[in-house]
């Protein structure tokens, strides 16, 4: 019980660290698609790039300290960049297969 | 798992020794004191120990497990840095919720600084009462060993006392290393100091040896004890 406890409040902070970069970066890449007239799996393409620049940019570069908000919870840069790749390929599968 | 072992901690930038073979040890229910000039690497140090910064060597290892990077010191040791790392745009109540294990969250929830603060989010709040929070979310977590690098930074001195006295309750039940730029602080807390100088650690006795290391000068010495 503990360690599913424990598993969910990790997840969740995953969760609350990709909350920004999800929502900026579906923004983007809808305000592109749209001006472009590009298909669902193009967005999803889209969407995978403008991420990994959200998340360059909003953690690694402007708010660097934040990231120790998770190492304290044991979460390693190299997870939440794992996490930002994961969601990104996740997504592009969905919306290929529309 | 009581006792944190540092050892053969060695840091260079760019030909520039920072850290030479630095050995510090921290039991459970100790609180260690590092002190040391403005860039002499107290802030390395902590941050090779927990493992946000390369080191040339470094060999650390609570009990008999040996910490090599962020994820082996997994609810072992935790760091505050010195500036300001909860996240924006949610509130301090989700955070403490998010942060601390249920059993810990009681406690901070509950208390009488956090209180008025836990529907405001981390934005909203002075740079005290975020030191506040912060503090009390490392103190609170599972971790055995806590790094604390500069705790008071724009703390009142109301609070700073309250802090003090804090983890001086709580000490036995985890270990402590504290740096903090005015060395009373420190002082005041610790049951042992170390000072850093040159990359070298050297421990202590005796507060007048801080003068002859050309920390302190006799008169300041003297004022601080008046």
């Amino acid at each position: 019980m503990y360690n599913f406890d424990n598993r969910l409040r990790i997840f969740k902070n995953m969760l609350l660290f990709q909350r920004r970069i999800f929502f900026t970066s579906y923004f983007l890449a809808l305000t592109l698609a749209l001006l472009i007239k590009a298909s669902p799996k193009i967005i999803g393409i889209f969407y995978l790039m403008i991420a990994l620049f959200v998340h360059l940019f909003s953690y690694d570069i402007l708010n660097k300290n934040k990231y120790y908000y998770y190492f304290n919870l044991g979460i390693s840069k190299t997870k939440l960049w794992v996490s930002t790749i994961l969601i990104g390929f996740i997504n592009l599968f969905i919306l290929s297969l529309i | 798992m009581n006792k944190l072992h540092i050892d053969s901690i060695t840091k260079s930038y760019n030909n520039n020794v920072i850290l030479s073979d630095v050995f510090i040890s921290c039991k459970k229910g100790e609180i260690k004191g590092l002190i040391g000039r403005n860039g002499s690497g107290k802030t390395t140090l902590l941050k090779i120990v927990f493992g946000t910064e390369k080191a040339d060597t470094k060999f650390i290892k609570i009990g008999n497990k040996i910490i090599r990077n962020i994820s082996d010191g997994r609810n072992l040791i935790n760091y505050l840095p010195q500036d300001n790392f909860l996240p924006n745009n949610i509130s301090i109540k989700s955070i403490i919720h998010l942060f601390l294990q249920k059993e810990n969250r009681k406690i901070v929830l509950e208390n009488e600084y956090v209180k008025p603060l836990l529907n405001k989010k981390n934005q909203d709040l002075s740079t005290g009462e975020k030191r506040i929070i912060e503090i009390l979310l490392v103190i609170h977590s599972r971790a055995e060993f806590i790094l604390l690098d500069e705790p008071f930074n724009g703390i009142s001195p109301i609070m700073r006392a309250y802090i003090i006295k804090y983890i001086r309750k709580l000490k036995s039940s985890k270990g402590y290393i504290i740096t903090d730029h005015d060395y009373e602080n420190v002082i005041n807390l610790a049951d042992s100091i170390v000072y850093l100088q040159d990359g070298f650690l050297k421990e202590i006795k005796d507060e007048n040896e801080l003068i002859d290391l050309g920390y302190l000068t006799k008169n300041y010495l003297q004022k601080s004890r008046e």
